[in-house]
């Protein structure tokens, strides 16, 4: 009987390390996408408990911070609130004409939300995406936009398992959107530069200023962010534009998807 | 069962913690730290792959290949394994 040498074993089992290695990696996308749905079962319980004692443990150390302290913040809040209160009695007026303009010529806004919860956010991966609570079973299709606080659009569902699925930010790096720059509606694609951030190129005689709102292109126009910074070189035609997204994703605790 | 085994379940366990629970970062200074210290990491592996399933979407970054956290593990494992065996006297 003829035994291998050691080396030669030991080459062998290097060769046959290799081979499966491009095996599974040229099937990664199929095999990953069948454990999703084994990993969901495990996990789902765990972020579930986890974003439960996160709503509802109070901050243990709160009691370390002096009245004075409390009573500022306090009477800065009360001001901020009579200031959003102002600004947004005035913007339920123009909803409101806006809403009767559009009923007049026939286009009623009938989309259809449903109320999700995040479980994992954007830093919990260098994917740059969103984890929810709802998947098939609620009805979760791929491709349904994602929405946080009603019309600022972030995203799209990209993978759904049966009780969570996964969003898909627009702010995810090299990912493309297109979108409205300014009010004189310049239509351009926005590129994401991650958590949160996008890039867009703009002719430099074009009229964008620090603060423009930038909107998603449709009918409903659903809101994207405001221009944050402008680049610009005498020697480059085009003058980049940069904005971020109107909120926060990494305090993001609902959103809203459009069925 | 011998302390060396004992710690490294202990860390298995704080991997597989800090893959469900804690910011990407983390994740990546453990799975450096299991392939410096312990003697065929294939755990890095797993946690990798348990990582890309759950959160990793679709997105293509080089000429084609789908994205993924496994790829940077497998590159860090054999940088890594191959530092060890140069620093082997």
């Amino acid at each position: 009987m003829n035994y291998l040498s050691k080396d030669t074993r030991k080459k062998r089992n290097k060769i046959s390390l290799i081979i499966f290695l491009v095996v599974f990696i040229f099937f990664y996308s199929e095999i990953k996408n069948i454990f999703f749905n084994v990993f969901e079962l495990v996990v789902y319980p765990l972020w579930k408990t986890e974003t439960y004692l996160d709503n509802s443990v109070i901050n243990p150390f709160g009691f370390l911070v002096s009245k004075k302290k409390l009573l500022i913040v306090n009477e800065q809040l009360k001001k901020d609130i009579f200031e959003a209160e102002t600004i947004l009695s005035d913007r339920s007026v123009l909803l409101k004409e806006n809403l009767e303009l559009k009923q007049i010529l026939g286009r009623v806004d009938n989309r259809d939300f449903i109320l999700a919860s995040v479980l994992a956010k954007p830093n919990k991966s260098i994917y740059d995406s969103l984890i929810i609570d709802l998947g098939s079973d609620s009805g979760i299709k791929r491709g349904n936009d994602v929405f946080a606080f009603g019309n600022i659009l972030i995203g799209k569902i990209d993978e759904v398992g049966k009780k969570t699925a996964k969003v898909k930010l627009f702010s995810s790096p090299k990912e493309k959107q297109e979108v409205m720059v300014g009010f004189s509606n310049i239509v351009v694609t926005a590129t994401g530069k991650g958590a949160g951030n996008f890039e867009v190129e703009v002719p430099r005689d074009a009229t964008v200023d620090i603060g423009d709102p930038v909107v998603a292109v449709g009918i409903n126009n659903p809101f994207f962010g405001s221009v944050e910074e402008i680049i610009s070189e005498p020697i480059n035609p085009f003058k980049i534009v940069l904005f971020k997204s109107a909120v926060n994703i990494f305090e993001l605790k609902w959103i809203q998807i459009e069925k | 069962m011998d302390s060396d085994r004992k710690i490294r379940i202990i860390f298995d366990l704080s991997l597989i913690f800090s893959a469900v629970f804690l910011p990407w970062w983390f994740i990546t200074i453990f799975i450096i730290l299991g392939i410096s210290f312990f003697s065929n990491y294939y755990e890095a592996f797993i946690i990798a792959f348990f990582v890309d399933s759950v959160y990793g979407i679709s997105r293509e970054f080089f000429y084609g290949i789908s994205f993924s956290y496994f790829l940077i593990v497998l590159i860090f494992y054999f940088f890594i394994d191959w530092i060890k065996m140069k620093l082997r006297f």
